[in-house]
Parts: C-alpha cells; sequence; structure tokens
C-alpha cells in the first residue's frame, strides 16, 4: 500500500463514533480547513485526503476515513477497517451518552483491527463540540483512558478549528513510533497487507489482542 | 340461501342462544354476546368444511406416514413428495422426497438399509442445480458444514421450484420474526374454474403465492396484492385502432393487462376507478369485437373506456369482476370511515400538509434549464393525449422514451405515484396519514430522537430544509412512516430519501411513495440489519463477476466493492450523486423497479474500470468514483447552490447518458434475474448473519475459559433448535389464519 522506500508515506486513519457527534465535520476542517454547519450524513463510509510535509525527507499522506455512525450498519464496516494504522474516536461533549459509547467504539476498533505482532492499534480520543460545552468535560475520561492504553485525549471544536491539528499530529507521532518499531520485525509493509487478508478468513481469530 | 333455510337457523339460534341472555344486564352486553356467539359458530363451521375440502385422502395417509417417518410433530404440514435418489457417497439411494413447510426430508429404505435425511429450511445455505461427473443432475442443498445431493427426479423443475420457494420463505421468517406462515384461506372458499388438481392444499397455497408475486412483479404492485386469475384477450388500443393480443389478470384491486409481445403494452386499471363493466352486443360484422367487454372508469378529466375482446369464457370473468368490485366499495367505505374516528380520538396539531418544497422555495431560474423543461413538458403532454393519463394510461415503449430521458419536475409527483402504485395506497386510506402525523408527534419514541438529529442533514443545500417548513415536514413524514412500520422505525438513508421526495412532491404524496419504496420496491433494505441491501450488495458482486470478470477480481483484492455500493443502494444514488442527476434514476427506478439500481451501478463501474484497474489501493479508487459520480450532471434539471468545491466538480457525464448506456449495455438485467438472484442470496446472508452472530457470541464467552468454543457451539445449537422449535410454535399460535 504505502511506499516507504520513497519516503513517501500513506496511512489510513479512522474516524469512528457516534452519529452526529461531528466526524465529518473535523475531517472537513483538517482536510480542507473549511467548516459548515450543514454537512450531509456519511452513508457507509466517506474519506478524505490530507498531505503532510512532515519533516525535510517525509511526506505523508493521510487518508482519513469516516465512518458512519448508525448502529444498523455497524456490523457492515468492518470491511472499511482493513489496513489502518491509527483511529480516533469522536464523542459530542454536548451528549453525554456518546461519551458512554466511546467505550464500545474502542472494543469494536481493537476486536477488528490490529497491528502485526499483536500491537494494539493507536487511539486517540477527540471531545469535540468544545466551543459550546468546553466544560462538560467527563470527570472519567482521564481514568478511561489510563485503562485503556489511550496515551491522549483532546477537546476540539471543528467550528473554532481547536485542537484539531495538534490531535492529528499526536496521532502521525504514535503512528510512526509504531511503524519504527515494526520495521524491526517487518520491512515489507506490502507483506503486512497480505497477511491481513489471509486472515480474514479466519474469521479474525486473529484480532484478539485484548 | 332459501327463506328455509334462514328460518331453520333462526330456530336454532332462539332455542340455543336466547335462554341465557337473560343473565346480562345491559343491551350492549347482549348484543356483543350474540355476535360473538354467531362468529364463532360460523368459524367453526368453516373449520369443519377446511377440513372437508383441504386435502385428498392418499395424501393424508402419505403425511402421516411422514410424520412417523421423521418424528416430526404432527402439525409439521407436508406440502407435495416426489420419488427421486439421494448420493450417500458414490451410490445413488432411491427413495422419496417430503417437503413440508419446515424442513426438507429424504427416506429410504433399500435392501434392509435405511437412508433418513431431515434438514430444517432455516439451515440451508446454498441450494442450486448442480450437474457434476460425481453427481450428474442433481439438485444440492447446502447447509452448514455438509452438502446433500439428490437426483433422478420425475419432475426436476418442479421439484426445484417448491424447493426454493420454501427455503425462501424459512429465510424471510428469519429476517422478520413477525412473518409468520399463513395458510390462505380465501383459496378455499375461492371461486374457480380449470384448476387442475393439485396433491395438496398448501401445494396449491403455494403456486398461488408464487403466481402472485410474478404478477406483482410485473405490474410493480403493493405487496399485500393477490392474483386472483388471468384469461387471454385482446385489448383495444384507440392510439392506432388495433386490438393487441395478450392476458388480462385480476386481482382484489386491480385489473392489468399486458401485451404477448413484450413491451408492446400494459395497462393497470385500479378496481376502485371503475366505474361500469358491461358486455357488449356481439355483431356479426366485426368479429374483432367478439365477446367484448368495456370497462368504464371514474376518471373525472376525460372519461375513459378499455375496451377488451375475445373472451374466451366472458360471463365468467364479468361474473369476478362484479364480485370483486362489489367487494371494493365496502372497502373504501369501510376505510374512510375509521379513518374519521382515528381523527377524532386524537389531538389536533397546528400543521397542513406542505405542497412540494420546490413551488415554496423557488431556485433561482436559469433561462435554458427552464426552456428544457417546458419542452420537457410539451412532449409529456402530447404523450398523454395520445395514450392517456394517470395510473391507466397505455404504457408502451414510448413513455420508457420518455422516462429515460427524465420527467419534468412538475410533473414528477403525479408520475411517481401513479408508477410506483403509491397512487392506490393514498386513494385507499384517506385521513390516515394525517391520523398517524398527530399520533407520532405525541409519542416519546427512540426513532423519533434518532429522525430529530439527522433532519438538518438530510437535504442541507436546498433552501426548503435550512428553514421549519421544510424540516418539519421531513420530521412529520419520517416519524408517521416509523410509526406505520415499527418493524423498520427508522433507519438512517430514509432521511435522505423523503427530503428529495419532498423536494418534488406534496407531503402526503411523499410519505406514500417512501412506504411504497420501503415496502416494495426495496424489501428489507431499512430492518435493523439492513439485510436487503446487504442482499443486493452479494447480488451486485455476482453480476459484476459475471460481466467484468477483471474489474471484479480488482475490486475484491481492494476489499472494495461492499465499501461503495451500500451508500448506492440505500439511497438510490441520491447520497452519492447531485441529487438533480439521481432523481433521474429514482424516475426510471420508480418506472422500471430495483433492476435499475443494478444497471446504473455497474454501468458507472464500467465506464470507469480501466481506471480503476490501475489504482493502486482502495482509496484511490473510492476518490476516484466519488469524484465521477459528482460529476454525473444534469443540464436539463437544477440543483440547489453548494459549497464552492461543490460546484468545482468536473463535468463527467450527463445522466441521460449515463442511464441510456446502463440500459442498453444491461438491458438482459430483468426483474426477473434480480429476483432470482435475491432469493439466493437471502440463503446466504441470512445464514452468515446467524454464523457471525454465533461465533461473536462464542467467542466473547469463551474468554471466561469455563467451556470450550467447541463446546460452547455444540450448547448454542441445542439452545437453537429449541428455541426455532419455540418460534414456530409461537408463530403457528398467534397465526390468526389457524
Amino acid at each position: 500500500m504505502s511506499d516507504l522506500f520513497k519516503k513517501e508515506l500513506l496511512f489510513k486513519i479512522l474516524v469512528v463514533g457516534d452519529f452526529g457527534v461531528g466526524k465529518t465535520s473535523i475531517i472537513k476542517r483538517y482536510a480542507e480547513g473549511t467548516f459548515s454547519p450543514k454537512y450531509k450524513m456519511t452513508i457507509g463510509a466517506d474519506f478524505a485526503l490530507k498531505q503532510l510535509d512532515w519533516d525535510s525527507e517525509t511526506r505523508i499522506n493521510i487518508q482519513l476515513w469516516d465512518i458512519a455512525g448508525h448502529e444498523r450498519f455497524g456490523y457492515l464496516t468492518s470491511v472499511y477497517y482493513r489496513y489502518a494504522v491509527a483511529a480516533a474516536i469522536v464523542f459530542d461533549l454536548t451528549r453525554p451518552d456518546t461519551f458512554f459509547a466511546v467505550a464500545k467504539w474502542l472494543a469494536d476498533l481493537r476486536d477488528k483491527v490490529s497491528l502485526p505482532v499483536g500491537r494494539p492499534l493507536p487511539v486517540i480520543i477527540l471531545a469535540n463540540k468544545g466551543d459550546v460545552a468546553a466544560n462538560k468535560v467527563p470527570p472519567q475520561i482521564e481514568e478511561f483512558c489510563k485503562k485503556n492504553h489511550i496515551t491522549s485525549w483532546y477537546v476540539t471544536s471543528a467550528k473554532e478549528n481547536r485542537n484539531i491539528d495538534e490531535a492529528m499530529n499526536r496521532v502521525v507521532v504514535e503512528v510512526l513510533e509504531n511503524q519504527r518499531n515494526n520495521n524491526l520485525y517487518n520491512s515489507d509493509s506490502v507483506m503486512l497487507a497480505e497477511e491481513m487478508h489471509t486472515d480474514k478468513h479466519n474469521n479474525g481469530q486473529l484480532c484478539c489482542s485484548r | 340461501m332459501t327463506r328455509q333455510e334462514i328460518e331453520k337457523d333462526w330456530e336454532w339460534l332462539f332455542s340455543n342462544v336466547c335462554e341465557t341472555l337473560h343473565s346480562f344486564d345491559k343491551e350492549e352486553d347482549i348484543t356483543e354476546f350474540v355476535i360473538k356467539k354467531i362468529e364463532s359458530v360460523m368459524a367453526t363451521n368453516q373449520e369443519c368444511q377446511d377440513f372437508e375440502d383441504e386435502d385428498s385422502k392418499s395424501f393424508k395417509i402419505t403425511m402421516d406416514k411422514f410424520h412417523q417417518l421423521f418424528n416430526l410433530p404432527r402439525d409439521e404440514k407436508l406440502v407435495n413428495y416426489y420419488s427421486c435418489s439421494y448420493w450417500k457417497g458414490k451410490i445413488p439411494r432411491q427413495g422419496r422426497m417430503y417437503l413440508s413447510v419446515n424442513y426438507c426430508c429424504f427416506h429410504a429404505y433399500i435392501l434392509g438399509l435405511e437412508t433418513k435425511i431431515c434438514i430444517r429450511w432455516s439451515d440451508v445455505i446454498v441450494l442450486g442445480k448442480t450437474n457434476s461427473v460425481l453427481f450428474p443432475d442433481s439438485i444440492k442443498v447446502a447447509i452448514r458444514g455438509k452438502e446433500h445431493y439428490f437426483s433422478m427426479f420425475l419432475r426436476k423443475a418442479e421439484t426445484f421450484n417448491l424447493m426454493e420457494q420454501l427455503a425462501d420463505l424459512a429465510a424471510k421468517r428469519l429476517i422478520d420474526e413477525r412473518r409468520g406462515f399463513n395458510e390462505d384461506k380465501d383459496l378455499l372458499s375461492k371461486l374457480s374454474k380449470n384448476v387442475p388438481k393439485k396433491p395438496s392444499f398448501l401445494k396449491r397455497d403455494l403456486d398461488a403465492r408464487a403466481h402472485s408475486e410474478a404478477y406483482r412483479l410485473l405490474f410493480r404492485l403493493p405487496h399485500t396484492e393477490k392474483l386472483d386469475g388471468s384469461i387471454d384477450c385482446t385489448l383495444m388500443t384507440p392510439y392506432n385502432k388495433r386490438h393487441v393480443s395478450g392476458r388480462l389478470f385480476l386481482s382484489q384491486n386491480y385489473i392489468c393487462f399486458d401485451s404477448r409481445v413484450k413491451g408492446q403494452v400494459s395497462l393497470i386499471i385500479p378496481l376502485r376507478d371503475v366505474k361500469l363493466v358491461e358486455k357488449m352486443e356481439t355483431s356479426a360484422s366485426n368479429p374483432s369485437l367478439d365477446k367484448a367487454i368495456i370497462i368504464t372508469t371514474k376518471n373525472t378529466i376525460d372519461k375513459t373506456a378499455f375496451l377488451f375482446a375475445q373472451i374466451l369464457d366472458r360471463d365468467f370473468l364479468v361474473q369476478k369482476l362484479s364480485e370483486l368490485l362489489a367487494r371494493t366499495n365496502d372497502l373504501i367505505f369501510g376505510r374512510s370511515n375509521g379513518g374519521g374516528d382515528a381523527q377524532l380520538q386524537t389531538v389536533e396539531f397546528a400543521w397542513k400538509c406542505q405542497p412540494p418544497l420546490m413551488t415554496l422555495f423557488p431556485l433561482t431560474v436559469i433561462p435554458d434549464v427552464l426552456k428544457k423543461q417546458k419542452e420537457k413538458e410539451l412532449k409529456w403532454e402530447s404523450h398523454f393525449n395520445v395514450y392517456g393519463r394517470g395510473i391507466s394510461m397505455y404504457r408502451t415503449t414510448d413513455i420508457s422514451k420518455l422516462v429515460l430521458d427524465g420527467i419534468p419536475d412538475s410533473l414528477r409527483m403525479d408520475i411517481w405515484m401513479a408508477f410506483s402504485g403509491a397512487a392506490n395506497e393514498k386513494a385507499t386510506h384517506p385521513g390516515y396519514y394525517k391520523s398517524l402525523v398527530n399520533q407520532a408527534l405525541l409519542q416519546q419514541s427512540t426513532a423519533n430522537d434518532e429522525i430529530e438529529r439527522d433532519l438538518h442533514r438530510s437535504l442541507p443545500e436546498h433552501l426548503a430544509f435550512q428553514n421549519d417548513t421544510g424540516i418539519d415536514a421531513l420530521r412529520r413524514v419520517l416519524c408517521a412512516y416509523a410509526l406505520k412500520n415499527p418493524n423498520i422505525g427508522y433507519c438512517q438513508a430514509m432521511n435522505i430519501v423523503a427530503s428529495v421526495l419532498l423536494i418534488y412532491c406534496a407531503e402526503e404524496e411523499a410519505f406514500w411513495l417512501l412506504a411504497t419504496l420501503c415496502e416494495n420496491l426495496l424489501p428489507d433494505y431499512y430492518n435493523t440489519k439492513v439485510v436487503g441491501a446487504v442482499v443486493d450488495q452479494g447480488i451486485l458482486d455476482d453480476l459484476l463477476s459475471e460481466n467484468m470478470p477483471n474489474l471484479h477480481a480488482k475490486l475484491v483484492k481492494l476489499g472494495m466493492l461492499n465499501m461503495i455500493s451500500l451508500s448506492w443502494f440505500l439511497t438510490i444514488f441520491l447520497s452519492v450523486m447531485p441529487y438533480e442527476s439521481a432523481v433521474n434514476v429514482i424516475d426510471c427506478f420508480f418506472y422500471d423497479g430495483a433492476k435499475v439500481i443494478f444497471q446504473v451501478a455497474l454501468m458507472i463501474l464500467k465506464l470507469n474500470q480501466e481506471e480503476l484497474l490501475n489504482c493502486r489501493d482502495e482509496g484511490e479508487a473510492m476518490q476516484l468514483l466519488a469524484d465521477y459520480l459528482m460529476g454525473v450532471h444534469n443540464d436539463d434539471g437544477r440543483g440547489a447552490i453548494r459549497n464552492k468545491s461543490y460546484d468545482d466538480q468536473q463535468r463527467k457525464i450527463r445522466v441521460q447518458d449515463l442511464i441510456y448506456k446502463a440500459y442498453t449495455n444491461f438491458g438482459t438485467i430483468s426483474t426477473g434475474v434480480i429476483e432470482k438472484f435475491r432469493l439466493k442470496h437471502r440463503l446466504k446472508v441470512v445464514q452468515e448473519l446467524e454464523a457471525n452472530f454465533e461465533n461473536n457470541a462464542i467467542r466473547s464467552v469463551a474468554s471466561d475459559g469455563y467451556m470450550t468454543s467447541i463446546e460452547l457451539q455444540s450448547l448454542l445449537n441445542i439452545i437453537r433448535e429449541e428455541y426455532l422449535s419455540q418460534k414456530k410454535m409461537m408463530s403457528e399460535k398467534n397465526d390468526p389464519a389457524l
């Protein structure tokens, strides 16, 4: 999938969370620098590209996959999870129940995607709509992250462009770290792709990294 | 009934019922009791008759044997049995196949060797005809982990069709738990002629179902419509003054006609529109008018009469027609009364049905577009002048051409209503929408909450939905439908479809179109597991591998066919194309049925074949298709103003060209073909869902370490067995027909 040797990387990053939490807004803000209060809803999945010149010799192409949050499609979304290297789980600060759903999304991700050599997928949490309810951050979030080995979470606002770039940079750092470690084991990412493909037939037996 | 009979019954009532009436105080109670009593007496009488008429003696003997052999409960109904052989290893065993409502069984007893097989229909994953060296000319029945082969049938086609039908019914029951199997007792009392004797009543019932299904598909009628019968005749076509031979079909609510030459002409007359049926005097001078009838409709604009001739059994047809007409009039009267009552009981909210939102929120006029719309309107008007307008217009290839080119905005509502059959639903349910809305708005429900969240993200680019007028109308339509059909409730994507319907159609019309779409055109699409859409995704996969094997292989490798097609199916391209282009696909969809979606989907892939084959990853391919679809433009229509990036989209193809190419390239994909495919995939998808569900359950429990996965699997199998037989009993208990 990506071309590691020419220092041009391709990262597939999933953006998940309950419906209406602002996944599309965050992605549009990050990839296109725009915000509109009226995005059309996503059916299935949508995606956007962002090119990031990370340092003088690395260019990163980020594929952001916007995955529909409606539960009726939930069991169909695993096809979109293939080859993902990281994920952002979004919840809506104005709707507490969307925070409780974060655990469900995390379990889903950990269940369906895992990196080779059993590493868990790097995940960050985005507490969105920080422009309206920045003071409503659920107190449990710190403990939740610690318990689930999530290194960072951010209060974001797609509307006011708050913390989005910072959060995405953090994800990229984690992915790069992961890749560096992976390279010790396996330098060919195409191989990895093949492996994951064949494992799909075993009903995801491999994916029990919990 | 004679006077004598009536008096006899009255005497019985007098001596048996009147005595007990003294124990009641109130007059209402007495009335109620008497009514109930008479009803129950009638029911028992009916039952006695049924048992006599249903099945022949020899069939009953076989049924007993069947129950004994396979140790099945007596209420397990045998449909038919066939002689055939079963391949046990390389040796065929001659015996008998028994097909019942829930099981496919086989029994053989030769030279002291007994073979007994009992397969539950709801376990069948694959059912197919095969022909291999090992199993020549066989029917294959596969369940999880096992395959069975049967061959040497006397009537293989008949047997296979019946097996398919039973397996499909079982799959549908698994999708929709409430859908029990109801025998159609109406068949018993049906006035019929020349019906060949069938081995069992159930077989007759199932055959009738299959015929009704085909009939409904042919004329795109509501899923409740039952075919009564059909007869050869000719139809006089006034536009060219000819007599076209074909077949006339009759069901509870419709008279339909289809020409023998496919596509020449078809006609649908709702019975509620029929004013008069007359026999025409036979004139010796004109033999083509022999044995003719004239059906006059209540059409107020221009009085229309349809002339059918050469009806061999004219008297019978007329008798049948008057019988059905009498029933239709009762029905409409009864329903409209019911609607009125419901309104009185609920709180009246201050709202009114909105007209098409495009009339309230007109877009800025583009002279070119306006001119094209006017031209189209003229073309359609002159078509109406020749072929009639509304549901009962003569449908010829001429109208197909007009539809393919796109219906003008101003006529969309009426044409959609007529073609989809929604017009009939609306006409037979006066006041229903209003009372549904009033009830729905009072309610608190998850569906309502979910709808609320999605209202502003349905068609945000249109002015109508940046305004309470549009949003309120959308809320009413969706909430009312969620209440009407709790099986579906609300599923995302319905909001997108409904919002576009509201642009072109008045509110109540939009509601009935949505209902028709959910229930007839896209069955099971929006239920809790979107099973129908998954089934159709599987079909697209098959069709693609058949038509473009290279591209299919590539997309499988990228793992993306299912990613792209979900939104195509669930929103009929509305969420991926500019809506003013996608509505042209919807024009064809209401006219020609769901097969259009497949044709257009395949054409889109074909047109992008080269580029897709060169894509390096699924992201690139997704982007390619997304850009292409947003570039499908419609110069004859006009969409709402969108954001800048949208208007910068490249113009890739005219939607009219796309549709035309889809029809010419994939013309062989007919509704019949799609239905066959749906049957096959439904079995597979339902089984996969069950298997997935079980695997997940086992995985989450197995981590406890108390039991191994294998132990859990066998435990689950036992529970499933019990659960299914329980469910079967429950559904039969609840079944009002039994």
